[in-house]
């Protein structure tokens, strides 16, 4: 019998920024994105638990690395703050419904 | 960057020997504080004066938070001082971006913000000198069902406090956010 055997890796980085991802800071975090997308990585895992502030440069930032890595197959989860004010946030504009946001990082990881 | 506290109504106090003088730790100013008496009309008054960048945009929480620990009865201080460090945030990103456009070193940010006791508020007014006009009713709400790119600033401000309020005049914008306390 011939048989071939392919291994398959599917890589998941996680990022996980601590702090603020504000507007002074979004440039270099998105400049990590490219990064990543330029050596075709599609899978990400953000865990924003030890984010402390999030604005809307954040928030844009991440959107722009979930619609490149799905326009290229692949996905984007996050992970919940522990900062609760921050949870209510995502909530508020809705980023609980754009992306999948898990508890930890090991739950978003058996979500992919 | 200027910051400057100040409440009317405070009066200065003689000269007194240590016996006579308040108590360590007791407060020295004769002037009301945020719950005083209703026919007392008061403010408290702290002023920023931040470069338009930003690089320092960091301290509007650490200022509103040490601002809001001196008002009483707040059912939830922590998250009320990050919505509106974020509200305010927002406004001076929406400055630097879209008022000024470029960083120049003479572009500025003066920022007020007054504890009002009837009703009981946070005045937040920001102030720019970029000239032009910004037509609040022109932008349109996000769609919050697809992941936005632009749109969040907005919508954010709009959502963290009880009223918004912009104006243009002289060469100068002033926002003007309100939160009931």
């Amino acid at each position: 019998m011939e048989l071939t055997i392919t291994e398959h890796i599917v890589r998941i980085n996680i990022i996980a920024p601590q702090g603020r991802i504000d507007a002074f800071c979004t440039p270099e975090l998105r400049k990590q994105f490219e990064v990543l997308l330029g050596k075709n990585e599609i899978k990400f895992i953000l865990d924003l638990s030890a984010v402390t502030f999030l604005d809307s440069a954040g928030m844009a930032a991440l959107v722009s690395l979930l619609k490149a890595a799905r326009e290229a197959g692949g996905d984007v989860k996050l992970v919940w703050p522990k900062e609760e004010a921050a949870q209510r946030i995502l909530r508020l504009t809705r980023f609980d419904r754009v992306f999948d946001i898990a508890d930890n990082q090991k739950a978003a990881l058996s979500s992919f | 960057m200027m910051v400057s506290s100040k409440v009317p109504g405070d009066v200065e106090q003689p000269d007194r020997s240590p016996a006579e003088r308040p108590a360590e730790g007791a407060s020295s100013r004769s002037g009301p504080s945020i719950g005083c008496p209703a026919e007392m009309n008061c403010y408290d008054t702290i002023r920023l004066d931040l470069p338009a960048t930003y690089k320092y945009l960091n301290i509007l929480g650490a200022c509103l938070t040490e601002m809001l620990s001196r008002v009483e009865g707040l059912s939830d201080p922590e998250v009320l001082a990050y919505n509106l460090q974020l509200a305010v945030h927002e406004t001076c990103t929406n400055i630097i971006n879209h008022a000024y456009g470029e960083t120049r070193p003479e572009n500025r940010i003066e920022i007020t913000l007054k504890l009002e006791p009837i009703p009981r508020s946070l005045i937040m007014e920001l102030q720019d000198t970029a000239g032009g006009a910004f037509d609040l009713s022109k932008i349109a709400e996000p769609n919050l069902e697809e992941g936005q790119i632009h749109g969040y600033g907005l919508f954010l401000i709009r959502s963290l406090v009880d009223e918004v309020n912009y104006e243009s005049h002289s060469g100068k914008n002033i926002w003007r956010l309100v939160k009931k306390l």
